[in-house]
């Protein structure tokens, strides 16, 4: 069984100028110990896919229509109270700004003791914890030795340290520990490493990559950068306003890709070894996200076009390595 | 050059929507809208029309009648009389002045003086900055109702003294104001453009960086609006307002203070009309600040 | 720990002008009354002789830096010299009005907290529902309710009918504490209504914009319990900038008490500082301007201490975010 199988997921946003459709039929899979890309421009629906992943799609958003099952479970019927055994339990999130995802008047140490605290067996009332009259003695240990398994220094000392008082990379460390903290079997990772400059970025996909293996967790990770994609995943998902473009085995798809859409991302990375090669920059914009286009959702800013792009968005085209949503794939298939 | 006038045109217009929508904008225009209407009413009656339309309509606000005192309200007295038999509603009408008056005159006062002082100090920074700040802080030492009671010691009653010390008590909020958004504008590109381009500092001063700043000076000045008309009662009903027999919101209540236990509706009805006016105020505060800045409003309020 | 000591020392030098100023402020009124103030007070018809015998109980033949000097000197050590109405040393007047004021401000206070953080919380957690516009109708009516006008309703609703609250005066606790409580409980209304709005208004915004922020988001995310985020975190968060706001309020509250006291024939400063100024008792209207300023000024370096105690980061420094 999969750790995680979404099908026919929308995802959409009432708003004041109308339906804002941000996640249109996704299908995504992920299997135990798989780290997987999910890969796409901003407003494409990347994060949004995460949330509803744990059902945290807050008003006015609302999840339309599909199944999200974790696990065999189907997520979205859950209770208010089995969800947050789930969440930050079996399920974590790392979030894209992690100096902005702590609360900055608690002490990072006790913001992961109460994540811990939370989910452990008789758990204290709320007002309990709020006035620290549960350090739990177990669960300190546990946090100041996940903090020294993220790799910051000194983790007995910075237990006790707020937020502002760590640095970019430290903090994200932390965060990284907070959503391992429970041994999680997946981890939605929403752009980590954004912000982080290159060597803390490569000490934290390593990190990363060790931790994953030694504890088998699955992992989406979520971002727009395909040199990430391409140092750290098993698997890719292709995104691009609402739908998925293409989805294979990293390799697969880095190397020879079906989607037009991903070979115009592959382009527009800026390449060091072929420094003479003008850099691609794709024309056009992402479309309004209130008025998609009926047809493929590229096809504006495609330049393998065709008269019947803009008839339908093209359906999943199965290619054996991989499944391609674009018309040209349509004579690969199987 | 033209971010200014564009800014200034998008405000108005934002304003103006706003108050067409929604529907609690829609009652604070109306209020206030009524209240000004009041005050130039009573104003044009009482001083070119020697309270002609009103006697036609009501009673004469001054009109004493023995016979007729502290009457319970009735057809001929909506709001009942007072101790001298004159006619509450009237004087409440009559009253209305008084309030925009002085809390017009004395936001204005606050403005002209706290706008001018926030601009120079946010641009010139430095001592000029320090030496102006620190004396709002001093300002701001003192309770605003205590230092116009203060203020109103040397200066005696009238509509004049009142009007400076409610609006020496304001300077400080409006100062505050105009200087934390002045810095912003300051570092603005077009300001630094028309640095360069040699404008006079006056012409960079009022021309580029005071337009920029008219939204939140406009929000504190409904806020300050509002906390004036009550000030202004307040200290007219201790006595330190304007001169008797004029007739006031704050001396009526002040009156009515002896009479508490039998007749209630001359503490009821001036207080209403204190409160819905205020309230008038707020809500259009409330209104603008939405309508041009969800994120931040005016400073707090002093009362 | 020195930095939280340094930010202390500032706010404590910033007091320090703020005073000076303050004193210039007061001693200023008198200056600022037009023509001669002696003549002013004894009026037209006193004698030279005695005009000339006020002027130099005021020390005013001599040149006003010295006048100034000599009024600081003297209202530094907590002396205002005599009242010109009873000859009673300004400083005992004050020392015999100010539990009244005490009492009347900090019940005010009290009110204004104890009403304001159920009513702004409810605001907050039922954003958009009855429960909430009833809230903000009533914080809005709160804010737009003159005190004095309040007093005389609570007057007439309930003092009036009632017997066990007086219309007029009002005990010390130290003198009797039940009747304390009855005779400060409309007064209190009165005086911490609007502050109450004015706080209800502000934690109900406080707890909405924490409610934004990016730790309730991950707490959500993992599983921490709803309540406990909104009651304890949010709420924490949301109190910390309001707690200056009280110190600020402390002002208000004082101002408002001079009208309230007035209202309630409550024999406090501020009923003091009426009568002195009817009186032309120019010494009072100093000591209690200055009084004021002081306690004013204390309060909220008091407020900046509990504040930079509380929030860890100006305790402990490090960049706003």
């Amino acid at each position: 069984m999969s750790v995680l199988q979404i099908d026919d997921l929308h995802t959409y946003f009432d708003t004041e100028s109308g339906t804002v459709r941000a996640v249109e039929g996704i299908d995504l899979t992920i299997e135990a110990g798989e780290i997987v890309g999910l890969v796409g421009e901003s407003g494409s629906g990347k994060s949004v896919t995460a949330s509803s992943i744990m059902d945290l799609v807050q008003h006015p958003g609302r999840i339309a229509d599909g199944t999200v099952r974790y696990d065999g479970q189907d997520v979205l019927s859950l209770s208010e109270d089995e969800l947050a055994e789930l969440r930050g339990g079996e399920i974590s999130m790392i979030f894209q700004d992690p100096m902005d995802a702590f609360n900055p008047t608690q002490t990072v140490g006790r913001q992961l003791h109460d994540v811990l605290r939370s989910h452990r067996e008789g758990s204290v009332h709320p007002l309990v914890r709020a006035l620290g009259l549960d350090h739990d003695a177990d669960c300190k240990a546990a946090v100041v030795e996940m903090l020294d398994a993220v790799g910051i220094p000194n983790p007995e000392a910075r237990y006790s340290d707020y937020p502002h008082e760590f640095s970019g990379g430290m903090i994200q460390r932390a965060m990284v520990g907070m959503a391992l903290l429970c041994d999680p079997k997946l981890v939605l990772a929403d752009e980590p490493t954004t912000g982080l400059d290159v060597s803390i970025e490569r000490q934290i996909l390593g990190l990363f990559k060790d931790l994953v293996e030694e504890l088998d967790t699955a992992v989406l990770w979520i971002t727009h950068d395909l040199s990430v994609v391409a140092k750290l995943c098993d698997r890719v998902v292709v995104m691009y306003a609402g739908k998925v473009m293409e989805v294979g085995s990293t390799e697969a798809v880095l190397s020879d890709p079906a989607s037009p859409y991903t070979q115009a991302l592959l382009d527009s990375i800026p390449r060091y070894d072929r420094p003479d090669e003008e850099m691609y920059v794709m024309e056009g914009d992402v479309p309004d996200p209130l008025n998609r286009p009926d047809g493929c959702r590229f096809a504006d800013r495609c330049p393998e076009v065709h008269d019947r792009c803009h008839d339908h968005h093209p359906p999943r085209f199965d290619t054996g390595d991989r499944e391609v949503a674009c018309y040209l794939a349509e004579g690969d298939a199987e | 050059m033209s971010e200014d006038a564009r800014s200034y045109t998008n405000v108005k217009w934002r304003v103006y929507r706003r108050i067409r929508t929604d529907l609690i904008a829609k009652l604070g225009a109306v209020i206030v809208v009524f209240s000004i209407a009041m005050a130039a009413f009573s104003i044009v009656d009482d001083f070119l029309l020697s309270e002609l339309v009103i006697e036609t309509l009501l009673h004469d606000p001054y009109e004493l009648n023995p016979n007729n005192r502290l009457a319970e309200p009735s057809l001929a007295h909506p709001f009942g009389t007072d101790e001298q038999g004159r006619d509450i509603l009237a004087r409440v009408i009559y009253g209305t002045r008084t309030s925009i008056i002085v809390g017009v005159g004395s936001v204005l006062f606050a403005a002209i003086i706290g706008v001018s002082l926030g601009i120079v100090t946010a641009y010139y920074g430095g001592l000029v900055d320090n030496v102006g700040m620190r004396a709002m802080d001093v300002l701001l030492a003192f309770p605003a109702i205590l230092l116009a009671i203060a203020l109103l010691a040397s200066l005696g009653r009238g509509f004049t003294s009142i009007i400076i010390a409610l609006g020496v008590a304001y300077v400080p909020s409006f100062a505050r104001v105009t200087r934390s958004k002045a810095l912003s504008v300051k570092s603005d590109e077009y300001v630094t453009a028309a640095e360069v381009m040699g404008y006079p500092t006056r012409d960079v001063l009022v021309d580029e960086i005071l337009p920029n700043c008219f939204t939140p000076i406009i929000v504190q000045g409904t806020f300050t609006l509002a906390v004036a008309i009550i000030a202004e009662a307040g200290l007219s009903f201790l006595g330190l307002g304007v001169n008797p027999p004029t007739p006031t919101w704050g001396i009526m209540l002040s009156g009515a203070q002896q009479y508490i236990t039998t007749a209630w509706w001359y503490s009821l009805f001036p207080g209403l009309a204190i409160m819905v006016t205020v309230l008038g105020f707020n809500l259009l505060g409330d209104s603008i600040r939405d309508a041009l800045d969800p994120q931040s409003g005016g400073e707090e309020r002093r009362l | 720990m020195s930095r939280l000591l340094r930010y202390l020392l500032g706010r404590l030098l910033w007091a320090i002008p703020v005073l000076l100023g303050a004193s210039v402020v007061t001693f200023m009124i008198m200056q600022l009354t037009p023509g001669d103030p002696a003549r002013f007070i004894l009026g037209q018809r006193a004698s030279q002789e005695a005009v000339m015998e006020l002027r130099r109980e005021l020390g005013l033949h001599q040149p006003i830096f010295v006048q100034y000097v000599d009024f600081v000197f003297h209202a530094a050590q907590g002396d205002f010299g005599q009242s010109l109405q009873t000859r009673e040393e300004v400083t005992a007047m004050l020392l015999q009005r100010i539990p009244y004021t005490a009492q009347l401000s900090i019940a005010g206070l009290l009110i204004a907290v104890v009403v304001s953080f159920p009513v702004g919380v409810i605001g907050a957690v039922r954003e958009g529902e009855a429960a909430d516009h009833a809230s903000r109708v009533g914080a809005l009516l709160g804010i737009s309710t003159p005190n004095f006008w309040l007093g005389l309703l609570l007057i007439l609703v309930f003092a009036v009918p009632l017997e066990a609250f007086p219309i007029f005066g009002m005990t010390l606790v130290t003198e009797d504490p039940i009747a304390a409580v009855t005779s400060t409980l409309l007064p209190a209304i009165a005086l911490g209504t609007a502050q109450a709005a004015l706080l209800t208004r502000l934690l109900r915004g406080g707890m909405l914009d924490e409610m934004q922020e990016g730790y309730v988001r991950t707490a959500r995310a993992y599983g921490i319990d709803n309540r406990e985020t909104t009651y304890v975190y949010v709420l924490k968060n949301a109190v910390l900038p309001t707690i200056t706001v009280i110190g600020l309020q402390l002002g208000a509250l004082l101002g408002g008490a001079v009208i309230v006291e007035q209202v309630f024939g409550i024999p406090g400063i501020g009923r003091l500082a009426i009568q002195a100024i009817f009186n032309k008792d120019f010494p009072v209207i100093q000591g209690v301007t200055m009084l004021v300023a002081v306690t004013f000024v204390a309060a909220n370096l008091l407020v900046d201490v509990l504040y930079a105690q509380l929030d860890p980061r100006i305790r402990l420094g490090g960049s706003e975010r």
